[in-house]
């Protein structure tokens, strides 16, 4: 009995706090999106708009980071390693 | 540039300690295996710059569970500037066995463990409390779940710690990016001039 009393109470106090700090969170989400400012359309209702955008975000940053590593491993096996820069580069990776 | 200073200098340490780890520079590595290493390294660099986000801890303990990462785990966690100190502290002698309690271990410890804490609160009934109302409609709950397997330690997360995790991972890959960026760009002066 007493169980059930303070579930309903953890939900009640768990939702009111939430239901602002959500919105907060996804406009903050919103904001970090390349394209962020436009999908302006009320708050709520873009929630699902921002969160299929922050997954599409997430997924093309991953891309980035692959492509990039790909690249680099490219320059570093072309660095022609005699020239003094290439000396100073050289002593920060080996 | 995205993140606080001293994040994206503890960061490129890192990721440069990695680097160094995997022997990048040799010759003898294939394109791959280089790319497999500049990766792992940043990835792991990444994660102990942002170490006590729920995240980072995941990703960690993700790639800890290949063995080849293993290595470059601990080289990234061992707290050099630790091992230092307190060998001038106390007199040099072959006895002194390397403290392997480094505030680094301990974070790495702490993430492994969270993680196999993670996995045995998945085993009970999912609570829906916190958050549930708002994203409990379908199309959003969709997506929500969708979220929940790009980010480290996603599916264990509630909706509401799931966000403010989201958004620390989306800063963090940024810094990341721009730090590729930044070294793509200096070596490729470099060849330039060469």
């Amino acid at each position: 009995m007493s169980s059930r009393r303070t579930r309903s109470r953890q939900t009640i106090s768990s939702s009111r706090i939430t239901d602002d700090q959500i919105s907060d969170l996804v406009s903050k989400l919103q904001s970090l999106l390349p394209h962020g400012a436009h999908i302006q359309n009320g708050n709520r209702a873009s929630s699902g708009r921002v969160l299929q955008e922050t997954c599409n975000y997430i997924r093309s940053l991953h891309r980035e980071v692959d492509d990039l590593s790909e690249k680099l491993s490219e320059l570093l096996s072309d660095t022609d390693m005699s020239s003094a820069q290439a000396a100073i580069i050289r002593s920060m990776l080996m | 540039m995205h993140g606080s200073n001293t994040f994206m200098q503890v960061f490129f340490k890192k990721w440069l300690l990695g680097l160094k780890h995997g022997g990048i520079s040799s010759k003898n590595m294939s394109f791959l295996e280089r790319k497999r290493a500049i990766k792992v390294s940043a990835d792991i660099a990444m994660a102990f710059a942002k170490h006590g986000r729920t995240w980072s801890q995941a990703l960690v303990t993700n790639l800890s569970k290949q063995e080849e990462n293993k290595a470059m785990v601990n080289a990234i966690f061992e707290d050099v500037e630790y091992h230092k100190k307190k060998s001038s502290s106390s007199s040099p002698s072959y006895h002194d066995k390397p403290c392997y309690n480094t505030r680094s271990k301990k974070i790495l410890r702490r993430s492994l463990q969270v993680c196999s804490m993670v996995r045995k609160r998945r085993h009970k009934k999912p609570s829906n409390g916190v958050g549930a109302k708002i994203l409990a409609r379908d199309l959003v709950k969709k997506r929500t779940n969708l979220l929940k397997k790009l980010v480290p330690g996603g599916d264990s997360m509630d909706d509401f710690s799931l966000l403010d995790e989201t958004f620390d991972y989306i800063i963090s890959l940024q810094a990341q990016v721009d730090l590729m960026h930044l070294l793509a760009k200096v070596l490729g002066v470099l060849n330039t001039k060469n």
